[in-house]
């Protein structure tokens, strides 16, 4: 079986890159915005809180449990968690000055709504609470972190290509993540640690395709005497296109299950990653292409490359 | 070469079956939650272990005041200092703390003693340094060598310290560990009372006996009594605060001193009771005391504590539940002489700056033994926090102040849940796949499924054989590496069909494939890694479990691509010429593009 048949996708990437490189620039644009307001919604591992899983034995009404803790708690936020009808499951998130107190309010008020934890009305079965100062910390740290990613790939790629390669591999990689972090701002999801490490992921896995591309343009260029560097482009993104596109089917057919079937926890991040495959498979071809070409002029050693004087 | 392809496959076909091996503890672990220690006898021992939110259970992340340490061994390094120069007929007019930078001020009666004390830190104080001087004042602070000492020390006592309360509790395989300079780690695995738990590990349990200045004569201490709390009800009009303004009594309590140090007598500090309220129903009302600081025994001296009985108030009410304790031989005389010298006196037992009770000494108490009886509550709840003294008692203070600065609480059903869907997505993205690889690549894709599945074995042995702990995000990294496999498969099989095309022969297809698409595949993985070993560094909990069980996996997924794979299809399809054919059918080899 074969979907992506050789020399059926022949499509001249390059004559493209006048319309799609001011698109992912408009796209980057926009994400940079997103980012800046609204920004993050930062879950409480950022900015401390408290996140409760409750599990009420009869049915309740949102309004209600929202009016029983909005008193005495600051920015309560209630989302209905219930997968059934015979279930009534909430995810209560808010924040307050000391840990002690949040958890004490968030019992007290429960107790006083719906009686006392005794009486098996209701459970909290997940509790989560993080100091504010521990989130700061953990802010910075995922920048850092982001950041560190970034030039240590960037410096991997240096060292096992050259500067021809390195501002591609580099752009794309700022190009995917900061599409993928505008996208999760936009959709409000709530920013976890967890999709830290999507995005940390990311930034290594969605330049695999790069890579491969980038790797057969080395491979090929001395067969291209006579031709363009277009050509040899146009040729080296063709020709493993099959792959791309497989791999990027198979990966985000795995994203899908772990949405599906991963429980509440991973939906978020599952989805951030499905994005991100998208968008890295997109930078393959629009980003890190372009950039080669670009980079190539900057920094190729035309005097030794035949190619050149080929062309010349 | 013959001979060398066969060797080849018999050692990844070990390989594989090794794997198998080393994995099934693992398997025994996840699939048997509940009774992890029935697993059969002839099983290696290492296996993985169910993270917190898969299993259910408490994490925890504890600061530690570790400033606090430094502060008071200043203070305590101060006095001592004081004390040794009172012989050179030097005398300090007063030592003070400047929380701000640690450092400790004293004021000497003349300028000239600060050579003294500068002399005694080059000799027998060399823990001291010099920070500044000026008129009467020397600032002094712990040189940095041994104020590192004194925090590794204290971090190191308070992880101590914590295990023992918690083995004494009895919770099956904690995790203890240290995070960070100041921070330690504390998970329970399925453990049930988090609440009590917390108050455990958190309670500072620094116990002390403190006599009350002037309590052998009832009219003298009332007045001061009387004084205390006109004093702290002018403090808190003046200040405009109750006790409820603050989260914990400790930071009412250093308010407090800061506004009404001043007027306490000469070597004397104000602590509380905490009372039941007669008039309200589920209130406390705080009894002030005015404590000695000088006339004290620590509680360190306590070898051993137990629940006992007490006969209620006068012996005539009910029973109920208070912490019998015993001195060891260096205490015991110690506790005999000050109750010796204070007959008459009161004396209050001090549980974390909180007095417990304040009996009289009726007579010098020798053997060193004595009760704490305990506030309020229902008897239950007496029951169970007498039992929880006594953990604390034999297990020993803290040295520092603990804090919990993170609290995660996930219960054993919402485990069970996150475990189920952990596995049906696993094993739903693995059918997916090799689904995927036999009918596109066909024996080839075959071949693919037996490595991709020699993959996961081998991720999984690996983590057992690590002892790593499996969370729900570590699913997900295996369900990526799984991913990850499978782009390494098409790389290579992809790369075979372009030489299949060039018409290459069957061996060619073969080595080309695997080798030119090698450099392809190290890249990809190893800019993968760098993402998932950064994010081991940064990552907290579950994230941790993700990132290590992806690194995990891109090992594994070098190995099978660049041997194990290798090694299958050289060995089972060499020359067949139908094998060779990658998926593609005949029609499909010759296609050209118009």
């Amino acid at each position: 079986m074969e979907f992506f048949k050789p020399g059926q996708i022949d499509f001249e990437f390059t004559k493209r890159f006048k319309l799609f490189v001011p698109i992912s620039l408009i796209v980057m644009l926009f994400a940079i915005i997103a980012l800046i307001k609204p920004g993050f919604n930062y879950g409480i591992d950022f900015r401390g809180g408290v996140e409760a899983h409750v599990i009420f034995k009869n049915k309740i009404e949102a309004a209600d449990l929202r009016s029983a803790l909005e008193s005495k708690l600051d920015n309560v936020s209630i989302v209905n968690f219930s997968d059934s009808s015979e279930r009534h499951e909430f995810l209560v998130t808010a924040q307050g000055d000391s840990r002690e107190s949040v958890t004490k309010i968030l019992n007290e008020s429960l107790a006083a709504k719906y009686g006392s934890l005794g009486d098996d009305t209701w459970k909290i079965e997940r509790l989560d609470v993080v100091g504010a100062r521990v989130g700061a910390d953990l802010r910075r740290s995922a920048l850092l972190s982001m950041l560190y990613t970034c030039l240590l790939i960037a410096l991997y790629m240096y060292w096992r290509f050259d500067m021809r390669f390195t501002p591609g591999v580099l752009a794309c990689i700022l190009h995917d993540l900061v599409i993928v972090a505008g996208f999760i701002s936009i959709t409000r999801m709530e920013f976890s640690t967890t999709l830290v490490a999507a995005l940390l992921t990311l930034a290594g896995y969605s330049i695999n395709d790069t890579v491969v591309v980038y790797d057969r343009i080395r491979e090929v260029e001395g067969k291209f005497l006579g031709k363009t560097r277009e050509e040899l482009l146009n040729h080296a993104i063709n020709s493993t296109i099959s792959r791309t596109l497989m791999t990027a089917i198979t990966t985000l057919g795995s994203c899908v299950i772990i949405y599906f079937k991963g429980g509440p926890t991973l939906k978020d991040f599952a989805l951030v990653l499905f994005v991100g495959i998208l968008v890295g498979t997109y930078s393959t071809f629009f980003v890190s292409a372009p950039l080669y070409l670009w980079a190539d002029k900057k920094f190729g050693n035309h005097a030794k490359t035949a190619l050149k004087a080929g062309r010349a | 070469m013959q001979k060398s392809i066969k060797i080849r496959f018999f050692t990844s076909a070990f390989i594989i079956v090794l794997s198998v091996y080393m994995l099934l503890p693992s398997v025994w672990s996840i699939t048997h939650p509940e009774n992890p220690e029935q697993m059969p006898k002839w099983l290696p021992k290492a296996a993985m272990r169910l993270g917190l939110d898969l299993q259910g259970g408490i994490h925890m992340v504890m600061g530690v005041d570790l400033d606090g340490v430094v502060g008071s061994q200043l203070l305590a390094y101060g006095h001592s200092l004081e004390r040794s120069l009172e012989k050179d007929g030097a005398k300090f007019k007063a030592i003070k703390l400047l929380k701000a930078d640690n450092h400790i001020e004293i004021e000497t009666t003349n300028p000239a003693d600060a050579d003294k004390i500068s002399s005694k830190i080059s000799g027998d104080f060399n823990v001291l340094e010099f920070v500044g001087q000026k008129d009467n004042f020397v600032v002094l602070g712990l040189t940095r060598l041994h104020e590192t000492e004194v925090r590794d020390r204290a971090i190191a006592q308070s992880i101590e310290t914590i295990r023992n309360r918690i083995d004494e509790f009895g919770v099956a395989e904690p995790v203890i560990a240290r995070k960070g300079d100041d921070q330690v780690l504390v998970q329970f695995p399925g453990a049930q009372e988090p609440e009590r738990l917390k108050d455990l590990i958190g309670q500072t349990a620094k116990l002390s006996f403190q006599i009350l200045p002037q309590s052998n004569d009832p009219a003298a201490y009332s007045k001061i009594e009387s004084e205390l709390t006109t004093w702290i009800a002018d403090a808190e009009k003046a200040g405009n605060y109750t006790r409820d303004t603050f989260p914990r009594l400790s930071e009412y309590r250093e308010r407090l001193l800061t506004d009404i140090g001043a007027k306490l007598p000469k070597d004397t500090e104000l602590a509380f009771e905490r009372l039941n309220n007669p008039n309200v129903v589920d209130s406390i009302v705080l009894k002030p005391y005015l404590l000695s600081t000088v006339d004290v025994l620590s509680g360190e001296y306590i070898e051993n504590a137990f629940v006992g009985m007490d006969q209620g108030p006068g012996g005539m009410g009910v029973q109920r539940p208070v912490v019998s304790f015993s001195m060891n031989p260096v205490g015991a005389p110690l506790f005999s002489e000050l109750t010796t010298k204070f007959r008459g006196y009161r004396m209050a037992i001090v549980l974390d700056g909180i007095v417990k009770s304040a009996p009289n000494i009726e007579g010098a108490i020798t053997g060193g033994s004595g009760q704490i009886t305990l506030g309020t509550g229902n008897f239950d709840q007496i029951s169970k926090d007498a039992h929880d003294l006594t953990i604390v008692l034999r297990a020993g203070a803290l040295p520092a102040n603990i804090e919990v600065l993170e609290e995660r609480v996930i219960g054993p059903s919402m485990g069970r849940d996150a475990l189920e869907a952990g596995k049906t997505s696993l094993l739903l993205a693995s059918l997916l796949v090799f689904v995927f690889l036999c009918t596109y690549y066909g024996y080839m894709g075959f071949l693919g499924t037996i490595s991709t599945l020699a993959n996961i074995c081998i991720t999984f042995a690996l983590l057992g054989m690590m002892h790593a702990t499996l969370t729900l995000p570590g699913i997900a990294g295996i369900v990526l590496t799984i991913g990850m496999a499978v782009d390494a498969l098409v790389i290579i099989f992809e790369r075979m069909r372009e030489e299949l095309r060039a018409g290459r022969s069957p061996q060619q297809v073969i080595e080309l494939g695997f080798d030119n698409a090698f450099s392809s595949i190290l890249d990809s993985n190893v800019t993968t890694s760098i993402g998932a070993f950064i994010l081991l560094e940064f990552g907290t909990g579950t994230v941790r479990g993700f990132a290590l069980t992806l690194l995990v996996g891109i090992l594994a997924n070098i190995i099978t691509a660049t041997f194990i794979t290798k090694s299958l299809v050289k060995y089972l399809v060499r020359g067949n010429n139908k094998k060779i054919m990658v998926g593609l059918t005949e029609k499909e080899l010759a296609y050209t593009a118009k």
